[in-house]
């Protein structure tokens, strides 16, 4: 990995740690409504997987 | 969610359940980001059994009772809404623990109580499946969770050897992706 490689991982890690921590701060129904989000998204994507033609 | 709190608080007040603490994926995303679950795990403590009554615990009253309050059956769950609630008994020393020392909490001004991070953890190590050990990286990682209360909970509940396995787990994760 060269300098800037380095530099881009090293960007990538705060930024994730940043989220991380921005997405803890959030209060607790903020988040259960972030997990009812993610719930529905994931029947979605269960249902159009069921529905497409198998390869 | 609210509705499955509010019919919880009813219940409780009612008595046919003594106490409750919420644990599982949903205790752990008041301290944790959020991530995709299910289902809600609720923990009680059921009131004494009436003089005379058999010693075989019984569900019934409480899927009743939640029933009356708009809840629907639906397998081993009842439904409030989009969140199947799944009721569970203090089934060993430490979840009664863990019901015990539940922190109480508010969610849009409904109050009611939930694990606290070590008991969500140390239950997750005595369960063992892999998610579950994942969820307690999770808290590592995220910080959420008191080390040294965790390795107290964890050595007075037969859990040591477990949390040293995923610790070691951890740092080997860490090293190959730091």
């Amino acid at each position: 990995m060269n300098a800037i490689d380095n530099a881009k991982a090293e960007f990538n890690r705060i930024a994730k740690a940043h989220l991380r921590e921005e997405l803890c701060r959030k209060s607790w129904p903020e988040k259960i409504a972030a997990v009812e989000r993610l719930n529905a998204l994931q029947r979605t994507l269960r249902a159009s997987r069921a529905r497409a033609p198998a390869r | 969610m609210h509705e499955a709190l509010r019919a919880l608080n009813h219940i409780q007040s009612a008595g046919v359940i003594e106490s409750y603490a919420i644990g599982g994926a949903i205790g752990a995303t008041y301290y944790l980001e959020a991530f995709p679950t299910e289902d809600i795990d609720v923990f009680v403590f059921l009131p004494p059994p009436a003089p005379g009554a058999g010693l075989l615990l019984s569900l019934t009253p409480i899927y009743d009772a939640l029933k009356a309050q708009g809840g629907i059956v639906d397998k081993e769950y009842v439904r409030f809404g989009a969140w199947p609630v799944q009721i569970l008994t203090d089934a060993n020393p430490l979840i009664a623990e863990a019901i015990r020392e539940a922190v109480p909490v508010d969610f849009d001004g409904i109050p009611t109580r939930i694990f606290t991070a070590e008991h969500l953890c140390a239950i997750a190590l005595q369960t063992g499946r892999p998610k579950d050990y994942l969820r307690v990286q999770m808290f590592l990682d995220q910080g959420q969770v008191d080390r040294v209360k965790l390795e107290v909970l964890a050595a007075s509940h037969g859990l040591r050897e477990r949390l040293r396995t995923m610790a070691a787990l951890q740092s080997r994760a860490r090293r190959e992706d730091p």
